[in-house]
């Protein structure tokens, strides 16, 4: 090898080098920044949680992304809770009544309550916080979770809120009780509203201490919440896309809680005695939807058959390693509303025979999916395409990154089978069927029309009673059960683990890993 | 005078033509940073009026124009996916970023040059095809894999280093080895193959004529000549280090602008990878024409106009 010295190469990367070093020193040097009102916490007491991605917004009313909902859990409260188990409970109102025909709801707050600015929580306040979302011109993205249906909010004195709807809603409380709820200080209203930045205040037991983007965010107690403090310091939440990452800081102890933990590594990890290991059912629902759009999937019988070709149990028990549960319902089990109502079981021979009625399926199916968006993604489209294959039906599977995913299937007739998940952020059966099966949702991939589904949609989210609107749910589920725009498949359990010496952690089945409780047990005590 | 004006001309193409690059690649990918944004939840309407905040209801051209108006004035924009300035979030990584290259490029020295010495002491010894070997596994090794193997050995056997994250010299030294090992690697082989090249030039002839012990010669004569290859090949990482060290950063949850960049592309965030190249690509070229001036100030022959 012939080396040719040159000495204008040898000047220029000097100078390279040179730059570099300053830089790394201006580097060392620079520290993060933070927020001067909060009280600088103790190591010790402090938990850390290492999650999947960093949030986009601590603006409730803005924030549309998992981790920002998880955060905004801890940094605010809304008006009613949800129970880890689903049950509607006060939150920051304490009571509240509901007029007879079902649209005007009368809400009485706590007296105690404090914002983390000292601004106390009035009527007044809620009733900014209800203005902000409605107005037309803060363009919030969340703005449609009750623009739809809320009619007005007015203060009717110091600790007393009207909200009157423009229709009875049989799930308002559950709606109220969503993390896109919660209730803003009036100071950060304000403040965004004459374009300064948002300033992320509620009244919930933590506080932001900082914000290092991309590395952590840090939660503090706070000392007023009017149940009283915390008992932890605080809480860190830190971003690691890598599932073996977020396994091996729980086993080390760089971390505390790592949610959610990949199902290979639960295995692993249920070895080690300082390491506690959990799943629970969530309401996610992994399905594929049937391009109705392309014959033969407008045919009924044809979607019904690929429903019973496929072994939805051997799915959740052997490529999701037990950790979820085969769907027996369009909505999972611990979702409000639910009717084990799927009457389409693994039967291939019964497959092969509507397939054969129909004249069988002579061309390719295109199966997409995305990639490493849901557990074991991949495994389970190529699985659906082995068991249709069995059953004499050729299939070209296609994965995606998930932007271009989205994009596409809204965009492209190319598709005819789409695997696709969803959580309904509320707990019930109308957040889980209307984005789905309504003629006119956007999420409605299948380009399912069914004008009963609609209506009973409809009448089901103006019924108050509620045995009337499980009834109806039921009949829903039925119908959507038989006419099959989509292919059925399971809903994966939440994963999660902490360190054994971490106890009070709380997860509800909406995907909030719920920490307000949680504390560090004494060692040895 | 003209020959300055004339690299500052071509500088600033360079770095519009990137920035239009950048900006347009992302546009044209399937995707839609307000549709990501609202995500499943989002009706129709809270999608248009995402757009419409983001200004993507406008032509493409139009946005390209405003992009560029603000960047004259030296304005970033705000990033689609945080609302934050641009600028504020690669400053909030850069940090990171700056420190781990430059931890690696210590590692990389530290392997490389004692690798490539004891290579050279003795070309057909044991230490040579060693050198060989090991480089050569190192070099067919991806970056994560090795990364992870790390983790287990360092992190989770010893214990001796946190696992992850960037909040601490401690926690940068395991993405420092595995990006390092690479570069160390790559560079062993450079310095092996010229130091091997410069051990049959004359002037170490002369020098071993004139009666020097064999360590003189390596160190004083045929060294300080044969690292020159390998400082051009550090001064070329610069742009995959300051950029390209996504992999690493994954994996050990460091928080630098590769993983941002990505996030960013992830998001389809115009503004956030316009940016970012924008930054790498200044990084590059000033780092370049800084050497050229100074070129002309240390090298007489490449003084003369052109």
């Amino acid at each position: 090898m012939i080396v040719v010295v040159n000495t204008k190469a040898r000047a220029k990367t000097l100078a390279l080098v040179l730059l570099l070093a300053s830089g790394l020193f201006a580097a060392w040097r620079s520290t993060a920044p933070t927020l001067e009102r909060a009280r600088k916490p103790q190591h010790g007491d402090m938990i850390s949680v290492v999650i999947v991605a960093e949030p986009l917004r601590l603006d409730p009313h803005d924030a549309t992304d998992a981790p920002s909902a998880l955060i905004n859990f801890h940094l605010y409260e809304r008006l009613v809770e949800l129970t880890p188990d689903g049950e509607v409970v006060p939150g920051l109102a304490e009571s509240w009544t509901i007029s007879d025909d079902g649209t005007t709801y009368v809400f009485k707050l706590r007296e105690n309550v404090r914002f983390h600015d000292g601004l106390p929580l009035t009527a007044a306040a809620v009733v900014a916080n209800f203005e902000r979302l409605l107005s037309p011109e803060t363009a919030l993205a969340r703005a449609d979770l009750i623009s739809p249906f809320v009619q007005s909010a007015a203060a009717l004195d110091t600790y007393t809120v009207e909200i009157r709807l423009r229709q009875p809603v049989g799930s308002f409380l559950r709606l109220l009780a969503h993390e896109a709820l919660g209730i803003v200080s009036p100071l950060s209203i304000r403040a965004s509203q004459e374009n300064r930045s948002f300033r992320p205040v509620g009244t919930g037991p933590f506080v932001l201490y900082e914000w290092v983007p991309g590395d952590r965010v840090t939660l503090v107690a706070f000392q007023d919440h009017w149940r009283g403090a915390p008992r932890v310091a605080g809480l860190v939440f830190k971003p690691m896309p890598d599932g073996s990452s977020r396994a091996i800081a729980l086993e080390t102890g760089a971390a505390d809680v790592a949610y959610p933990l990949d199902p290979i590594h639960m295995i692993r990890l249920r070895a080690f005695p300082e390491i506690e290991v959990r799943h629970a059912p969530s309401q996610r629902v992994i399905y594929a939807a049937f391009n109705l759009g392309r014959p033969p999937l407008d045919d009924v019988e044809i979607r019904r058959a690929l429903n019973h070709a496929v072994d939805r149990d051997a799915i959740a028990r052997h490529l999701l390693f037990g950790l979820a549960r085969p769907l027996d319902s369009p909505v999972a089990p611990s979702t409000w509303g639910h009717s084990p109502v799927l009457e389409l079981p693994y039967d291939p021979e019964r497959a092969v025979a509507l397939l054969s009625k129909k004249g069988g399926i002579h061309r390719p199916l295109h199966l997409w999916s995305p990639s490493a968006r849901y557990v074991q993604d991949r495994a389970v489209a190529e699985a659906i395409a082995g068991y249709w294959r069995a059953v004499g039906i050729d299939v070209n599977i296609r994965l995606f990154e998930w932007g271009t995913y989205l994009s596409l299937l809204s965009t492209s007739d190319q598709w005819d089978v789409a695997v696709l998940g969803w959580v309904p952020a509320t707990g019930e059966a109308d957040m889980a069927l209307r984005p789905i099966y309504h003629s006119l949702a956007r999420g409605n991939h299948s380009g399912y029309r069914s004008a009963a589904i609609d209506r009973l949609l409809d009448q089901a989210i103006a019924t108050g009673d509620a045995r009337e609107r499980l009834e109806l749910y039921r009949q829903i589920q039925s119908q959507i059960a038989f006419d099959a725009p989509v292919l059925f498949l399971h809903s994966p359990d939440l994963t999660y683990g902490y360190r054994s010496d971490i106890a009070g952690i709380r997860v509800h089945s909406t995907e909030i890993i719920d920490l307000r409780a949680a504390y560090r047990r004494n060692r040895g005590g | 005078m003209l020959s300055l004006l004339r690299n500052l001309t071509e500088v600033t193409t360079v770095l519009a033509g990137v920035v239009l690059a950048s900006f347009l690649l992302v546009y044209w990918l399937p995707g839609a940073p307000a549709e990501l944004y609202g995500g499943q939840e989002a009706s129709q309407r809270d999608i248009e009026r995402l757009r419409q905040r983001m200004g993507l209801d406008q032509p493409v051209w139009v946005q390209i124009t405003n992009y560029a108006y603000r960047l004259l004035g030296g304005d970033l924009g705000e990033s689609l996916r945080s609302g934050k300035p641009v600028s504020q979030e690669i400053a909030a990584r850069l940090p990171t970023t700056l420190r781990l290259a430059g931890l690696a490029v210590l590692v990389s020295l530290a392997i490389a040059i004692p690798a490539g010495l004891a290579s050279a002491a003795n070309p057909q010894g044991l230490a040579s095809r060693l050198v060989d070997w090991a480089s050569l596994t190192v070099l067919a090794v991806p970056v994560y894999w090795l990364g992870l193997i790390l983790i287990l050995l360092f992190a989770v056997t010893l214990r001796w280093l946190p696992p992850s994250g960037s909040e601490s010299f401690a926690h940068l030294l395991l993405p420092a080895l595995a990006l390092g090992m690479h570069t160390g690697a790559a560079s062993a082989r450079v310095l092996q193959a010229s130091l091997d090249d410069a051990m049959k030039q004359a002037y170490v002839r002369t020098a071993q004529g004139k009666g020097l012990t064999p360590s003189r010669v390596l160190w004083l004569h045929a060294l300080p000549n044969a690292l020159i290859p390998v400082v051009t090949y550090f001064g070329m990482e610069v742009g995959r280090l300051l950029g390209g060290t996504v992999l690493t950063e994954t994996v050990f949850a460091v928080n630098g602008i590769g993983r941002f960049l990505v996030t960013s592309i992830a998001f389809r965030d115009y503004p956030a990878v316009a940016g970012v190249v924008l930054f790498i690509a200044l990084a590059v070229t000033i780092t370049n024409a800084a050497a050229d001036v100074l070129c002309r100030l240390l090298d007489p022959r490449t003084r003369r106009e052109r």
